[in-house]
């Protein structure tokens, strides 16, 4: 193993020299050990600080059980047979034109708008010139040259976290793992050691970020999907609105993805992270899907600071993940919406974490789930006062809409209160798409599926008034592609 | 995990199985995701510890009052063919703790109500008592009376099982007031599993009280269409007390009902924790439920665990649950206020009329005394 | 006899200044009536006299049968003789009409140092006064305000006045939401009230209730003050102008 990493090394010297897209072919063989934990952080020219922290999480990974969760079944993962490090696809292996690309997944392309070009770099389509990246196509050094001049000017940082262990190395010392440390759980832990890469942003004290942050202009995106690593870090009194994800099915022969976000917003400072995602479900049968893992968490750190996590999930063969917050300033707010649709034998098994810890906290969970087909949308949600929450507060709904009878929806609630003048307010309630509210539409000429997705977008309405608009427009479109076949 | 220990007799009807098997069962089903999610907050270990080692002589018939018709047999014996018919076979998985109960008792109270009596069916626990197990024929009410005699044994288990044949119905009420502010270590430990068939009803009017470590499970299955739960529960926990219910009711069979009212406060550092889980089968459509958990803390430190499950696999269904914490209504206290009564007077007042909103029934009355006579200790400055 | 006597009072809810110097002066055997537009402070007023949490005198005096009440909570005023009359009757549920009336009135008893009433007396007593007011009787069992409708809490409330028998009886838009019927039946109830050694402070919105019950004094509360002050005529110019001609 270790001559592998020297000659690997060796031969990627110019790595070090900056951030230019390699088109690469080389992958280690699978399995981890802390040797492909040393050779990751080398590949990346990390300093020393990072590599023992990388593998100090090895460490505590080895020594912890896998989680086992009761509605979630799949087989087991096989750590042994992945491979931790994948250089960006290789231009040569993909598809040559859009023709040999799936058509179901072209028609999905189409429906939701997308222009021909950017399909054919979605589906990875080859191009004549294997030297021009991806991005390229859609003329992304231009965007991305302008956006970044806007956000300088108000001295925002968004760049690759890589690039920001090198540009801003006490930033990113100061704040990796202090939401999230290596050892809270088993795919973070993992995570930790081998993450890829990810966003880092920093908004100054007193900046109200002047855009949207997008993983859409975020160079090298797609190749870093698998364990992904993004901190967010809003200084007092500043503002940021980060968006993640994409509704195209993102095709990817990852199985596993294990991703660790983490926010950190100071005094007054407000941190809104919406995730729109369509993760391919695999087929009908759901083979082929992928196991998606995450860990959000964000941190109010200081008084009145705010933290909203806004989702709209589809698919994903098994999706699992916990969006938090820990609400440790006094006056600090946490926000959770979400919609999670499953179809055919999707498993989703999502929910949140309110954790009180400061006086007069406050948050709000809104959780709408969608089953239909053979699919188990399961929410499992935690809401703690610790006694030191004095007057904080909770709201939750949880709402669920069953189509057809072999779904299942399930509520786990955990509410712990150690401080009994903090007021919880819990509320879940389940119904179904009636038979006369669809005679009634179809009797004014709607069709079924249509107006199934009017009653599903109207369910869904109080989370969808969270999201930027043109997320909220793309979640609509893809509840209506993702509810196709639903009904009859 | 605390060691099962040898019974003195294994009822032969368990004889089936051979000792081992039966241990080898019930450690593996200890050491299952449901059995941990069901102790998260309260320690099996404890509760099994505590419950004294039973002598089949020690035990006695809580059965005090049995109207006439109706006839007891004590079990003994292999003739438990009839319990196949229950939910048994499952509470290896479900309940382990309730097999070892069930281990150590030696003997069961049998009754087949066949006719309407037309008295109550009283059982008082004075000692420890034989789980009993009654069945109810078709068409047939039934009122059931159960609570605790004063002089009640420092910790006491019981499991009662009732099942309901069609268009049976049943209301049960229970006092499981025994907490004793001096008696350190008390421990109760009360399991009751019901089985509905069609069109049966059953209410269970609880009235309870916490004890050093007081726990309940309830089991509902309503395995017939039509069949209707009820489940009213007021419970006061006063200071340092410990009260942890697990509820399950489970709908097994289309246009089933239930509904569930849940109201408990919690005193100085005191320990709560409710877990109300629904289960609607699948191919069950029609089917109503509704829970509603509320918790009222009146002091300064309380523990208040709540988590209301549902777990729903049929989309034609009405179901819906709420839980809350808080603590008495501003507005209320005011308007008290307003009209002259004291701060202290006003909260006991309102801390008793909430407990009486989810209080019903025979035995209310003495419950609710109860009630007014410890949340006078429990408001005080 | 003063009754009340308020002094240039300021007072605050959640931070926000609502009254900006009120001063009245209410007498022995008077009904004074306390109109203006909405948001003026009019609630304001009847909730910081009875003392309510949440509201904050922040300067000023109050002052009820010459003592000053400032430090007094709102039970202790309640049995020293001021009743409140709410705009919003709250429901208890749980806790019987019969329950409740038997508390206030111990606790009234207790503080006077008088004999505590029997039960039966009480009954009797609430029974007569709810068959006056058009409720009925059958309410003593039933929790406090639950399942009545609008008018019917605002016959409550003056049944609880009549029964408890206050020096100051603050009446908070109680006549908002009656039909004629029902404002006929309340009037009924604050005239028998009113004596020479009670009095009434009546907020309102609405002129019409002045028809029925006459008062000694119509004041004009606009902008946390008192702007204007007349007898019953200034009740009926309201009604004609409104209330932009006065500010």
């Amino acid at each position: 193993m270790s001559q592998s990493v020297d000659e690997l090394v060796g031969a990627n010297a110019e790595y070090q020299a900056g951030f230019v897209t390699q088109i690469e072919s080389e992958t280690l063989p699978p399995g981890l050990d802390p040797d492909v934990v040393r050779f990751i952080s080398a590949k990346k020219n990390e300093p020393q600080w990072l590599t023992d922290w990388r593998l100090q999480a090895y460490a505590l990974w080895r020594e912890m059980p896998e989680p086992v969760w009761a509605h979630v079944h799949f087989p087991p993962v096989e750590f042994d047979k992945i491979s931790y490090y994948s250089a960006p696809k290789s231009q040569a292996d993909g598809p040559q034109s859009l023709e040999e690309v799936d058509p179901e997944l072209l028609r999905t392309y189409e429906k939701l708008g997308i222009p021909l070009h950017e399909q054919e770099a979605l589906a990875g389509v080859v191009k004549s010139n294997p030297n021009v990246a991806v991005d390229a196509v859609f003329d992304s050094v231009s965007i991305a040259t302008t956006f970044r001049d806007k956000l300088a000017e108000a001295g925002v940082i968004f760049c690759p976290i890589s690039e920001a262990v090198h540009s801003h190395p006490e930033l990113v010392r100061k704040y990796l793992g202090s939401v999230v440390p290596q050892r809270d759980n088993f795919y973070a832990a993992l995570n930790s050691a081998v993450f890829s890469d990810g966003s880092f942003v920093y908004i100054p004290k007193g900046v109200r970020c002047p855009m949207e942050l997008s993983t859409y202009f975020r160079i090298n995106e797609r190749n870093t999907g698998q364990f992904e690593r993004t901190l967010i870090v809003a200084d007092e009194g500043s503002h940021v609105s980060y968006l993640e994800g994409c509704t195209a099915p993102m095709r990817d022969e990852n199985q596993l993805h294990a991703a660790v976000v983490e926010l950190v917003a100071l005094g007054d400072a407000e941190i809104k992270y919406s995730t729109v995602q369509n993760w391919y479900p695999g087929d009908e049968n759901g083979k082929g899907g992928i196991y998606n893992f995450v860990t959000k968490r964000g941190l109010c750190g200081g008084p009145r600071a705010k933290i909203s996590w806004t989702q709209v999930e589809t698919g994903s063969a098994i999706t699992w993940k916990y969006p938090s917050v820990i609400l440790r300033g006094d006056h600090s707010v946490g926000e959770f919406y979400s919609v999670a649709l499953t179809n055919n034998v999707q498993q989703a098994d999502t929910g949140t974490k309110m954790i009180h810890l400061g006086n007069n906290t406050k948050s709000t969970i809104i959780s709408k789930g969608i089953s239909t087909g053979r699919s188990q949308n399961t929410y499992r949600g935690l809401v703690r006062f610790s006694p030191t929450a004095n007057h904080a507060r909770n709201f939750t709904q949880c709402d669920s809409l069953l189509i057809g009878d072999t779904c299942g929806a399930h509520t786990f609630p955990y509410i712990e209160n150690k401080q009994p003048n903090a007021v919880v307010e819990h509320e879940a309630t389940t119904s179904k798409v009636s038979d006369d509210q669809l005679f009634a539409c179809q009797q004014r000429g709607i069709d079924p599926e249509k107006a199934v997705s009017m009653i599903v977008n109207g369910f869904c309405k109080e989370v969808f008034r969270e999201l930027p608009m043109e997320f909220a427009v793309e979640a609509g479109k893809l509840l209506e592609v993702s509810l196709e076949g639903a009904v009859g | 995990m605390a060691d099962l220990e040898a019974p003195v007799n294994t009822p032969a009807w368990l004889s089936g199985k051979s000792y081992d098997e039966l241990q080898t069962a019930l450690a593996r089903a200890q050491q299952s995701q449901a059995h941990k999610e069901r102790w998260k907050y309260t320690k099996v270990d404890k509760l099994l510890a505590g419950l004294s080692r039973q002598d089949a002589s020690n035990q006695s018939s809580c059965l005090v009052d049995i109207p006439g018709g109706i006839q007891v047999q004590r079990l003994t014996d292999a003739t438990q063919n009839f319990l196949s018919s229950t939910d048994f076979g499952s509470l290896i998985e479900d309940a382990p703790e309730v097999v070892n109960l069930l281990l150590q008792a030696g003997a069961i109270d049998y009754i087949y109500v066949t006719k309407t009596p037309d008295a109550c069916l009283v059982l008082e626990h004075t000692g420890q008592s034989l789980p009993v197990f009654i069945r109810v024929a078709e068409n047939v009410d039934l009122k059931i009376l159960e609570q605790q005699a004063d002089t009640l044994s420092k910790s006491h288990q019981h499991c009662l099982w009732l099942q309901q044949e069609a268009s049976s119905r049943v209301i049960h009420a229970r006092n499981n007031l025994g907490w004793d502010q001096e008696q350190d270590g008390q421990i109760l430990f009360r399991h009751l599993q019901v089985h509905l068939a069609r069109d049966a009803v059953y209410t269970l009017q609880n009235h309870s009280v916490g004890a050093a470590t007081h726990r309940q499970n309830i089991h509902i299955n309503c395995a017939g269409p039509g069949a209707h739960a009820q489940l009213l529960s007021a419970s006061l926990v006063p200071e340092k007390a410990h009260l942890d219910q697990q509820i399950t009711v489970q709908h097994t069979a289309p246009h089933s009902t239930s509904r569930q009212t849940v109201h408990n406060i919690a005193g100085q550092a005191a320990n709560v924790t409710f877990n109300g889980r629904i289960h609607i089968h699948a191919h069950c459509p029609g089917v109503q439920a509704h829970l509603s958990n509320k918790n009222l803390g009146v002091a300064q430190q309380a523990n208040i665990n709540t988590k209301p499950e549902l777990e729903i696999y049929t989309d034609d269904v009405q179901c819906s649950h709420g839980a809350t914490v808080g603590q008495l209504d501003e507005n209320h206290l005011f308007y008290c206020a307003s009209r002259g009564i004291n701060p202290d007077l006003a909260k006991q007042l309102l801390s008793t009329a909430f407990l009486n909103t989810a209080s019903q029934g025979a035995l209310a009355e003495t419950a609710m005394a109860t009630f007014a006579h410890l949340s006078e200790r429990m408001v005080g400055p | 006899m003063s009754i009340l006597n308020i002094s240039n009072l300021h007072a605050e809810v959640a931070g926000q200044p609502i009254l900006k110097g009120l001063s009245l002066q209410v007498n022995a055997g008077e009904v004074h009536a306390i109109m203006g537009p909405n948001g003026s402070g009019k609630s304001t007023l009847a909730n910081v006299l009875a003392g309510r949490p949440g509201y904050q005198v922040t300067s000023g005096s109050v002052t009820f049968q010459d003592m000053d009440i400032a430090d007094q909570e709102a039970h202790e005023r309640a049995v020293a003789g001021i009743f409140l009359a709410f705009q919003y009757p709250v429901e208890i549920p749980g806790v019987s009409n019969m329950e409740f009336l038997k508390a206030a009135l111990e606790s009234h008893a207790h503080a006077k140092g008088g004999n505590q009433p029997n039960a039966a007396g009480i009954i009797k007593q609430a029974r007569e006064l709810a068959k006056s007011l058009d409720l009925n009787p059958e309410f003593l069992k039933r929790g406090v305000n639950e399942g009545f409708s609008g008018g019917e809490k605002k016959r409550n409330e003056i049944l609880q006045m009549l029964l408890l028998e206050p020096t100051l009886a603050v009446l908070d838009e109680t006549d908002s939401g009656l039909d004629i019927d029902a404002l006929q039946v309340v009037a009924n109830g604050v005239n028998k009230f009113r004596s020479q050694d009670n009095a009434v402070i009546l907020v309102t919105h609405y002129q019409r209730l002045l028809d029925h019950i006459q008062p000694d004094f119509v004041h004009v509360l606009a902008d946390g003050k008192i702007v204007q002050s007349g007898d019953k005529t200034l009740a009926l110019e309201l009604e004609e102008k409104g209330y932009a001609w006065l500010t």
